[in-house]
């Protein structure tokens, strides 16, 4: 095709350099969605490079991604020694002492178009009404160590929540490989030593490995992680830092051997200078510790780590070093930054797998038939930085809604200016717990409802529509729901029982 | 907690449908024995028709008006497809159904696309059971699923919808005896002290004004609209249904952020964003229609629509959108707007089978509207 003096042809190449989580979950997509079209898909990965291995703890989109791959789920959990998660645990963030869930799943029942954190709030201040917790039935399930898939009947209580997966991110990519590969990728091992551009338009033209080898292609895909060999040291892109809002730079992270029952859902504590994680999976509980390098030093930081972690360590400590923010542009020429090379944004919300899935659900929505793509490119930017805003937002509604002064890191993000599009959806809740809409992005209200209440910004009023409603109705509402829960969660199996009992217990390697 | 006021005055102005579409909605969801809403009726009954769009059924659902009764009180059709003329004459017809059938992860016009190269696809048009119907005069209500969407809205007559809303929002304790709007008193900045009418002085703790210039006090709008208990919602698009559709998801707004008194400084801002969003989208598909894609060069959304889809045939969604898809595909076609390529999910078919999906689904859209005109004959 010809068109405006210059040459469009079919492309029919891509190659993705590195083959960490990012790598092997965008070959695994490009092979089982664009394989039969046509396009021959190349991972480059070297041995001699470690993996970061994010995203220990995922979103429920992740079963929509191994869904459409046509993973079966039972092998994937038995593969990656993963356990179910209904939810984030949120200890300390609003005051020292106080918990809370974010669930995967509704508050209640909407009534008369008002949704049930409304009719909570009138009666929050009645001592039977208790916290809006007992109305989620993910957090019920999740306060008993229970687990059950949702149900498909709409009608059903047990409708009103998904569920997602926590697992072994090590296990996870090399599981992806065989499965991209028996759809038609090609592994090559080796180290990019060099990427050569096109003189005339700027285009990534060969990457050439240690052993001299020269790959071409036309598309690129950086999944090198921080380094960005791709999209930041041949192309330039430039990154857009977030640290004033978040100022967590760095972690340090380190498994530990499981105690307790295993939980279905991960623990983000709150510390004095950042939060640590806790990921229980089948064989092991994955720990860590993001902090803020300006008011902690490192070896407080891993102290801090190893003091509360709660089985006997399995390995030493592994510092990692952060900016949060993106690329200015995620796909650049004809490269696209996919993972960590693309942007980070710290693991609070479990959301590092999803900004992956989204990359790659976006580029097979976007997939050029050419060599000709700069109005795919353009769209494709613009979806993923209202992803990546979005949940940046979010992210730093977490520090911001605080009443912590116990530490100068406190003070700091307590007070810090915050970008006027959170600053809008705080006082909107404030004032009568409104939430703010959109259609592209991650997080919906009952997310936002949750750390919202779980963090202490109670809405001063509620939804007037409420008071169609007498206080003894909704009463009678919420004693039936709270009993509804509680008894829909009585009958669920035990987390451990329900992995044995449906052949998903992986062998402990 | 602060405890909300013993009765909550409101006042709408507007004419016609524009003050009893919200009045009517306004008191099926507000509690009675808290709210007292008075209606500023300063339209002239107007006798035209009026289309509503498929989402219409929302608010009638929340008011209580059913498809018999819409027929039978304001002598309404059923629509699955309207038309808008632009200046030179010319119609362009936009369906509130889908082209097709999606089919492996992509929209059918991309299957459409790879066949019509190859010279062996009927005109897009004919991939559409709405238009089709439309074109035969045919109805066929809402189709099972597995089969191509079909979605229907409204020609109703304006009085008698009117007439419909007026009585059904008088049940439930909305007045109207007030007479005509005189003026509108902001003494305080920011703040509606009174409102004088012909028969009556009111002190309304929330005053919504619906419509434009025809409205008696056009030069007060927008300080009415700067106050925090004033609210004013322009509605001058010239596309049919879509005053009547802003009017009804702004009362749904408004309802969703319903304040005990005047709305907060955070209340109100994001409510005309909402409203800017939904009209910048109206602007964008009246453009697009009436000039085609020339108009893009003024709207940063549209270009991204205009040139997203001559690309690669995808049509790009903002937050808030208004139109369907089938009616962007419909409008970006009317405009001329031919794609230089389909998705690439497509290909994971030959084209043997793409030409048998093309054909198997205009053959499944014929024989319902064969149905569709068996029944009229039936009728």
């Amino acid at each position: 095709v010809s068109e405006g003096g210059e040459t469009q042809r079919r492309l029919t190449s891509v190659i993705i350099i590195g083959g960490g989580t990012a790598g092997w979950m965008t070959a695994a997509g490009l092979a089982s969605m664009l394989g039969r079209t046509g396009l021959s898909i190349t991972l480059i990965e070297s041995e001699e490079i470690g993996i970061v291995g994010v995203g220990e703890a995922t979103l429920p989109h992740i079963r929509f991604f191994n869904e459409t791959i046509g993973i079966n789920e039972a092998e994937f959990m038995r593969a990656t020694s993963a356990t179910f998660k209904l939810g984030i645990e949120f200890v300390d963030w609003g005051r020292k002492g106080d918990s809370y869930i974010h669930p995967f799943g509704d508050f209640g029942l909407a009534h008369n178009g008002v949704e049930f954190h409304q009719y909570w709030r009138k009666m929050a201040d009645r001592p039977d009404t208790g916290p809006i917790d007992a109305y989620s039935l993910p957090i019920v399930a999740c306060r008993h160590g229970k687990f059950q898939p949702p149900s498909d009947d709409p009608r059903s209580v047990s409708s009103t929540y998904r569920y997602a997966y926590q697992f072994d991110a090590s296990k996870y990519a090399p599981f992806l490989r065989k499965h991209a590969e028996a759809r038609g990728a090609i592994r090559v091992e080796g180290k990019v030593v060099d990427v050569a551009l096109n003189k005339e338009n700027g285009d990534i033209e060969t990457v050439t490995l240690e052993n001299g080898a020269a790959y071409s292609a036309d598309l690129f895909i950086d999944c090198t992680g921080f380094f960005g060999l791709l999209i930041e040291k041949a192309l330039a892109t430039g990154y857009d830092q977030w640290t004033e809002w978040l100022p967590c730079d760095r972690a340090v992270a380190a498994p530990s051997e499981s105690a307790g029952p295993l939980l279905p859902y991960t623990r983000a504590t709150a510390g004095t200078a950042g939060w640590r994680w806790r990921i229980p999976l089948q064989h092991r509980t994955g720990n860590g510790h993001v902090y803020a390098s300006a008011f902690t030093s490192d070896a407080e930081a891993e102290d801090a780590l190893v003091q509360n972690l709660e089985g006997a360590p399995l390995a030493e400590p592994r510092q990692l070093r952060f900016t949060t923010g993106k690329r200015r542009k995620l796909w650049n020429r004809n490269c696209i930054a996919i993972g960590l090379s693309g942007g980070f944004l710290e693991p609070l919300e479990s959301t590092s797998i999803y900004l992956i899935q989204e990359g790659i659900t976006k580029l097979l929505e976007l997939f050029p038939q050419t060599t000709e793509f700069a109005d795919d490119t353009e769209e494709y930017n613009r979806l993923m930085d209202l992803e990546f805003e979005r949940v940046r937002d979010f992210l730093i509604l977490h520090y911001v809604a605080t009443e912590r002064d116990d530490s100068d890191f406190w003070n700091y993000v307590r007070t810090m200016p915050i970008p006027d599009s959170l600053s809008q959806k705080l006082a909107l809740f404030q004032t009568r717990g409104r939430v703010v809409r959109y259609d592209h992005g991650l997080f919906l209200p009952p997310s936002w409802i949750a750390v919202m209440l779980g963090q202490r910004v109670l809405p001063e009023h509620y939804d007037m529509r409420v008071d169609q409603m007498n206080h003894m109705d909704i009463e009678a509402h919420m004693t039936r729901l709270r009993t509804l829960m509680a008894n829909t969660v009585a009958k669920m199996d035990d987390h451990a029982s329900y992995l044995a009992a449906n052949g998903m217990s992986g062998a402990a390697t | 907690m602060s405890k909300h006021p013993d009765i909550i005055r409101v006042l709408i102005i507007g004419g016609d449908v524009s003050a009893w579409l919200p009045a009517a909605m306004l008191a099926a969801r507000l509690p009675k024995n808290i709210y007292e809403i008075t209606v500023c009726d300063t339209g002239d009954g107007r006798e035209d028709t009026l289309l509503a769009r498929p989402y219409i059924c929302r608010a009638h659902d929340l008011i209580g008006i059913d498809d018999q009764a819409l027929a039978h009180d304001a002598s309404a059709r059923p629509v699955h497809a309207y038309k808008v003329e632009r200046e030179t004459g010319e119609e362009i017809c936009l369906p509130f159904g889908e082209y097709g059938y999606p089919h492996q992860g992509a929209a059918f016009n991309h299957y459409w696309l790879r066949v019509a190269q190859t010279g062996q696809a009927r005109a897009l048009a004919d991939y559409n059971l709405a238009l089709r119907l439309t074109e035969a005069g045919g109805f066929l209500g809402k189709v099972p699923s597995g089969l191509p969407f079909l979605d229907y809205g409204y020609e109703l007559s304006r009085r008698r919808y009117v007439a419909l809303l007026r009585r059904i929002a008088m049940q439930s304790g909305v007045k109207d005896d007030v007479g005509a709007i005189k003026n509108v008193t902001i003494a305080t900045p920011g703040l509606i002290e009174n409102v004088t009418l012909e028969r009556a002085q009111l002190t309304p703790d929330l005053t919504l004004c619906f419509g434009g210039e025809d409205l008696p006090i056009a030069d007060q709008l927008a300080r009415i609209d700067e106050c925090l208990n004033g609210f004013f919602l322009e509605t001058p698009s010239g596309l049919p249904g879509l005053a009547l559709h802003q009017l009804q998801t702004c009362t749904m707004r408004l309802l969703t952020f319903w304040p005990s008194g005047a709305f907060t400084l955070a209340e109100k801002t994001e409510l005309k964003r909402l409203q800017k969003a939904e009209t910048d989208l109206i602007n964008d598909m009246a453009a697009l229609l009436e000039y085609g894609p020339e108009a893009a060069k003024n709207s940063r959304s549209l270009r991204r629509k205009c040139q997203v889809y001559a690309a690669r045939g995808r049509i790009p969604t903002e937050d808030y959108e208004v139109f369907s898809k089938p009616e962007w595909l419909a409008a970006l076609s009317a405009g001329g707007i031919v794609p230089r390529s389909y998705d690439r999910l497509v290909d994971r078919q030959s084209l043997s089978e793409s030409v048998a999906f093309v054909a198997q689904t205009v053959a499944r859209i014929d024989q319902l509207l064969d149905r569709s005109k068996q029944k009229r004959r039936a009728v």
